[in-house]
């Protein structure tokens, strides 16, 4: 679905570049994740892939062809929502919906629906500016799938949300690839990266030290151990082992038989601790 | 069929916005003025008055209409539609006129001058779609509507000087050429009278500018407003 070669970035030939000769490919069906610091070249990387930055070095294919040889119709194909709501504040959401909608040829999705889906069906008729910045995030969402695009670019998608709101919006995009839609995801919220991605690529500084999924990335820079917490002289104790030992130890297999067990957890890493690991940086 | 949604959009924008209220108000005070000064100054107030009513409703209201656009996202989202920046610039240009034309019009009538309509009509849109893609190039390299005050100062500077000009030397082809003075003739002209090859050269020349003002926007927007090469 994208695929970028050697893209290199600099807003003036001046300065020094932001996007250093970054390499990754993105497959139809996918969660992509980028993750990143603030101005690691996360939302360079996007504009440039969505079309919005000009005079890139290296190739972006999207969809089969460079990036510079569509024209306007490659939008029909593509849904935006940027870090921040683009909505007509003077409007209702469903003149906002109805408007945007009216600039593409697709039939739109059923609007209130949408509203419903994201719990905006009763502030529908209000008019934007009075919508807390978490109701225009949703809006923002659903405006941004409303004409059904196969490529979905979402920026920071759950910022300003709270935990009810930002789970329906991850459950939809979970929805959207299955129905068949590529996700482009850009964030620096590693759960919720960790949480949707098939794969996550760590960008720092314009460069991508590590591409993989999630689940990879944890297996292979988490520790291979197993704390187990359990009861012992009326206190908590706690006692670690080597995955490849436990089968073998006498003693694992003796506080799992004898002693009364409170927690027991493997210990692989969170996305942060790797990002920190490989790039001495942190997310936030 | 998008250029008349993005039609409707910037009609529907505008009047939320409450730029129809503020127009009608203005037009009513000109339609004052012109009613309660002597005739024989109506000659001359009228056609200034519909001068500066195109090109400063073009100018200003552009500037408002696109810090609104940028500061509520909606620029960005337009950016990432199909909807090409022709279609975008054409339904401002279109909006803007039509505010302009009937303002214009009412103007015109209420003066009590014998004047062409069509051929008023005709000269609005062009002086009035070249005013507001100059305004939209001012506009677009700013972030608050501070800044636009500020920044359309050299423009605007540019444009009356040789107005002023005028008062000195009046013979001079190559001022004449310069957008704010070919209005002003043009302007007068449909009121006192013009000859046909006056109104070609006044015309084809905003209308060049129209196509410079285009060129630069398609060929800079994306730079002005995301930076790059």
């Amino acid at each position: 679905m994208i695929t970028v070669n050697n893209l290199s970035f600099s807003y003036n030939k001046k300065q020094p570049k932001v996007i250093k000769g970054i390499d990754f490919s993105v497959d139809k069906g996918e969660i992509f994740g980028f993750l990143g610091p603030s101005g690691a070249g996360k939302t360079t990387t996007q504009r440039a892939i969505i079309g919005l930055l000009r005079g890139y070095e290296g190739s972006i294919q999207i969809m089969g062809r460079e990036r510079s040889e569509w024209n306007n119709e490659i939008f029909e194909r593509i849904g935006v929502a940027f870090d921040s709501p683009n909505l007509y504040i003077k409007l209702t959401a469903i003149e906002n919906l109805e408007l945007m909608a009216s600039y593409y040829q697709t039939k739109p999705r059923d609007i209130l629906k949408l509203l419903k889906r994201v719990q905006l069906y009763e502030a529908k008729d209000k008019k934007v500016e009075s919508y807390s910045r978490g109701m225009k995030m949703r809006l923002n969402f659903i405006r941004a799938i409303l004409h059904n695009p196969t490529l979905i670019f979402l920026d920071e998608p759950t910022a300003g949300l709270d935990p009810v709101n930002a789970k329906i919006i991850k459950d939809m995009i979970v929805e959207l690839k299955h129905q068949g839609k590529t996700i482009f995801l850009t964030t620096h919220n590693m759960e919720v990266a960790d949480v949707l991605c098939d794969t996550i690529a760590f960008i720092v500084d314009g460069s991508i030290p590590l591409i993989d999924s999630p689940k990879n990335l944890k297996l292979t820079y988490g520790s291979h151990k197993v704390i187990v917490e359990f009861m012992e002289r009326q206190q908590i104790t706690s006692r670690e082992f080597d995955f490849q030992e436990i089968k073998h130890s006498k003693e694992f297999l003796d506080i799992l038989q004898n002693k009364e067990i409170k927690t027991i957890h493997s210990q692989e890493a969170t996305l942060e601790d790797i990002f920190i690991q490989i790039t001495g940086r942190e997310l936030s | 069929m998008r250029f008349l949604n993005a039609l409707k959009s910037d009609i529907i924008f505008q009047f939320k916005h409450g730029f129809y209220a503020i127009y009608s108000v203005l037009t009513l005070f000109y339609v004052l003025i012109l009613t309660y000064i002597p005739k024989e100054f109506s000659d001359i107030i009228a056609p200034l008055i519909i001068v500066s009513d195109p090109s400063l409703l073009g100018f200003f209201f552009i500037g408002g209409i696109l810090m609104l656009e940028k500061t509520q996202g909606i620029l960005d989202y337009l950016l990432v539609s199909p909807l090409h920046i022709f279609e975008y610039l054409l339904a401002k240009m279109t909006s803007l006129t039509l505010i302009a034309l009937f303002s214009s019009l009412i103007i015109a009538y209420s003066s009590g001058l014998s004047f062409n309509p069509f051929v008023l009509t005709l000269i609005i849109i062009i002086i009035s779609s070249f005013f507001t893609l100059l305004g939209f190039i001012v506009a677009l390299q700013c972030e608050t509507i501070n800044q636009y005050f500020v920044k359309i100062i050299p423009s605007i500077i540019l444009l009356i000087v040789p107005c002023m000009l005028l008062f000195v030397v009046n013979d001079l082809l190559i001022i004449k050429l310069i957008p704010s003075v070919a209005s002003i003739y043009l302007i007068l002209g449909v009121f006192q009278g013009i000859y046909l090859w006056e109104f070609l050269i006044y015309s084809t020349s905003l209308i060049i500018f129209i196509i410079l003002c285009f060129s630069y926007i398609k060929k800079y927007i994306f730079k002005i407003l995301y930076g790059g090469k």
